[in-house]
């Protein structure tokens, strides 16, 4: 390669160069184009609300008054008052403890994806079967449950136990059972969506690995363990993350079923958050919860991507 | 790369801006006035069903009678729903004219609503005396009266005619006072051979803090102390009926234990009793109840009735016209004149606001045609109000789970008591009164 060669190169270089890059231009700002409408969309329904609340947190504002600026009290007061913080503590305590439902519901979806992803008859209609929670609203679902887990003796529950011969239960209504009974129902309506998104997890994996490992001689079991297990990894992650996600911010089951009782047993940190801005309209308050929340799910999936992440084998 | 966000930061800020400033036609709240002079009105209003369908029906006969001024009303969604909307539309400026909501007088600190003694200092048609004192005070926060009364219902006994013949009771004379609705209670409660209840003889709907504060107050007890800035319902007199309720759940268990969420479930399909509800809710479960519902007004303690008064009245939004100001006005009489409130109470469960109503022929005519009505609306003469301070959100929860603590069995009446006091309180002293600077 001689000198002048490289002359002609770098010539040619500066000569492409500066299109290329109008035209690398001219593509990023198309593609800005195109995503600008659900940039707008994003923008007013959800940037500006949660840097808003953020704002408001700082403030005392109980509706329909005037807002004042009062530093960090409001976190101040939510952690250390002594009539609010046991409140909020509790809330906390109730978040983490339905949020069990998620690991329970990951093992649940798993195995039954197993199932459904073997070639078996009417595979179809249980596949349907199992998706049918995910495309009913949580409300019409928390209705029918209340139903089921109704406390008199003619709720469906009650009558099995009944004719079980054990004692009728309170269910939603007992302190001690109301959380549980709020996990179930979550884990019944979450495992439509979690086994759709295992199962496009298993069907992704090649069938070459299953049959080079059964000419091994691998049993069902090491099939699992060392080829679905670990290339699952990633759609677990997946699921586990928005399961969290989803469970520290449920609202709408509480709602409907408890609104946060019996004694606030399932007053989880969303809902008192609910109750402070729309029971006692006290913004201020509410926005310093809110923004915990926030941070708290922060946190929680940062660790996910952290040390979860870590163990995923990406293929 | 940096430069393409930058700009597309601006356009996006200048598009979320325009969306918000460009909306807004007339400076200091909604309506509109024509070159004509006509007037739109824009009205809120959070009752749906068959109440929302009779609120329309009078926005109709509005209309049809004054040709100058055109009502559009919009349901906003139930009180707490359609208040969010006129906090947050205080805050963006895009008020109503006139609103119908629950706990309206609250809405007196803000700034944005015309105190009705503004109207009445100018317009001497309408006679304020005519009113039931309970309404007004109902719709007075701080001394100010911000609101008129629209639909009022105050608190009532329910019950099933056929588990009252089946208990020997007779279904045409329910019980006068607690000492008799406990005797009732015990009759109509069944229980099968291993002892356990298959229906009970009393519940009360869950909205539990009005029936208690009821007892409360015929009881003698305070709710709140004359400054507001105190709860008083830690009192004995208060006790002593939370200790009532209490027995009925843990030593007579008459009534199920904190299952207030299922009581009209139950009550609709014959398994309980007697129902503790709203007047406004009459209609709905006569229409729904598959048996002959009997209704009495609420039981008296130791022969005293009050009954306190719940529901929506209606509310005036600042406006810098006199003509859209002076349309409301008219409107809002309307709203709330004899006529209208014998129409609102021939068409739902809510009781008429006037002193003199009883007299009506009109309204004896309304008892006549549904009996279902006469305990309702007999009621009347013995509603009050308990005033409405800006905690109430928060003294209304505390009482509620003061309730379920003394139900579950979580604390006793006194502590449970003490410690809705204590938290209220705490509240208000904490959270509603303005900060020392």
């Amino acid at each position: 390669m001689n000198l002048s060669m490289l002359k002609a190169d770098k010539t040619v270089k500066q000569q492409v160069a500066p299109s290329a890059k109008k035209r690398k231009n001219k593509e990023t700002f198309e593609a800005y184009l195109y995503l600008l409408p659900s940039l707008i969309i994003f923008t007013v329904f959800t940037f500006f609300p949660a840097f808003f609340s953020m704002v408001v947190s700082t403030f005392r504002w109980n509706l329909p008054g005037k807002a004042m600026f009062i530093g960090l009290e409001n976190y101040i007061y939510l952690f250390t008052d002594a009539i609010e913080a046991p409140i909020f503590w509790q809330s906390l305590g109730n978040t983490f403890y339905f949020a069990v439902g998620v690991p329970i519901n990951l093992i649940i979806s798993l195995l039954l994806a197993l199932l459904l992803n073997r070639k078996i008859r009417g595979v179809g209609v249980f596949r349907t079967a199992f998706f049918l929670p995910t495309i009913t609203s949580t409300a019409a679902i928390s209705v029918v449950w209340l139903w089921l887990f109704h406390p008199a003796q003619y709720g469906l529950f009650n009558s099995i136990l009944i004719s079980l011969g054990i004692p009728i239960q309170s269910w939603l209504r007992d302190p001690l059972l109301a959380m549980p009974c709020l996990i179930a129902m979550g884990i019944w309506s979450g495992m439509g969506y979690n086994i759709i998104i295992f199962l496009a997890g298993l069907q992704s994996i090649p069938s070459t690995y299953y049959e080079a490992a059964k000419i091994d001689g691998a049993n069902t079991f090491s099939l699992f363990r060392f080829i679905t297990w670990p290339l699952l990894g990633p759609t677990m992650f997946y699921v586990l993350t928005v399961g969290i996600i989803n469970s520290l911010k449920a609202f709408t089951e509480i709602d409907v079923m408890t609104q946060g009782g019996p004694l606030n047993a399932t007053n989880t940190t969303a809902y008192y958050l609910y109750q402070n801005a729309f029971q006692f309209f006290q913004m201020g308050k509410a926005s310093a919860i809110a923004v915990l929340l926030f941070l708290l799910m922060l946190l929680l999936t940062w660790i996910q991507f952290r040390f979860v992440d870590r163990s995923v084998h990406y293929e | 790369m940096k430069k393409s966000i930058l700009i597309l930061v601006i356009i996006v800020l200048l598009l979320s801006a325009c969306g918000g400033g460009g909306s807004e036609t007339s400076s200091g709240g909604g309506g509109s006035v024509d070159a004509d002079g006509n007037v739109t009105l824009d009205f809120w209003y959070a009752l749906g069903g068959d109440s929302g369908k009779a609120i329309e029906d009078l926005v109709n006969q509005f209309n049809e009678s004054h040709p100058n001024i055109k009502v559009v009303g919009t349901y906003q969604g139930n009180y707490t729903t359609a208040m969010a909307k006129v906090y947050s539309a205080i805050t963006g400026n895009t008020l109503p004219n006139v609103a119908q909501l629950g706990a309206a007088p609250l809405l007196g600190s803000s700034g944005a609503v015309l105190p009705v003694k503004d109207f009445l200092a100018t317009d001497t048609s309408f006679d304020l005396e005519k009113i039931h004192p309970a309404f007004l005070q109902y719709n007075t926060a701080a001394g100010e009266l911000w609101s008129l009364p629209f639909n009022n219902s105050v608190p009532i006994l329910l019950y099933n005619k056929e588990l009252f013949v089946a208990a020997g009771l007779d279904p045409e004379d329910p019980p006068e006072d607690i000492d008799e609705l406990l005797e009732y209670a015990k009759a109509l409660t069944v229980k099968d051979s291993n002892g356990v209840v298959t229906q009970y003889g009393l519940n009360t709907k869950d909205d539990t803090h009005w029936y208690l504060s009821t007892l409360f107050l015929e009881n003698g007890a305070q709710i709140v102390s004359e400054d507001e800035s105190e709860m008083l319902y830690n009192s004995p007199e208060a006790v002593a009926m939370l200790q009532t309720w209490s027995d009925w759940v843990n030593v007579d268990q008459v009534m199920p234990r904190n299952q207030h969420a299922e009581a009209q479930s139950d009550f609709l399909a014959g398994k309980l009793g007697m129902l503790m509800g709203s007047t406004s809710g009459v209609s709905g479960i006569q229409k729904d109840a598959a048996f002959r519902v009997g209704s009495a007004m609420f039981p008296m303690v130791n022969g005293v009735r009050k009954v306190p008064v719940g529901g929506g009245s209606l509310v005036i939004f600042k406006n810098d016209n006199e003509l859209i100001r002076n349309a409301s006005w008219e409107f809002v009489k309307f709203l709330i004149s004899e006529q209208s409130s014998i129409y609102l109470t021939s068409q739902t469960g809510y009781i008429p606001i006037y002193k003199d109503a009883l007299d009506w022929p009109e309204i004896e005519s309304i008892i006549e045609d549904n009996p279902l009505r006469l305990a309702a609306i007999n009621s009347l003469p013995y509603a009050v109000a308990i005033p409405v301070f800006s905690a109430l959100g928060n003294s209304d929860l505390a009482l509620q789970n003061a309730i379920e603590k003394v139900e579950l069995g979580s604390a006793d009446p006194q502590t449970a008591l003490d410690e809705a006091k204590t938290s209220v309180d705490h509240a208000i002293k904490t959270q509603f009164s303005t900060p020392s600077p």
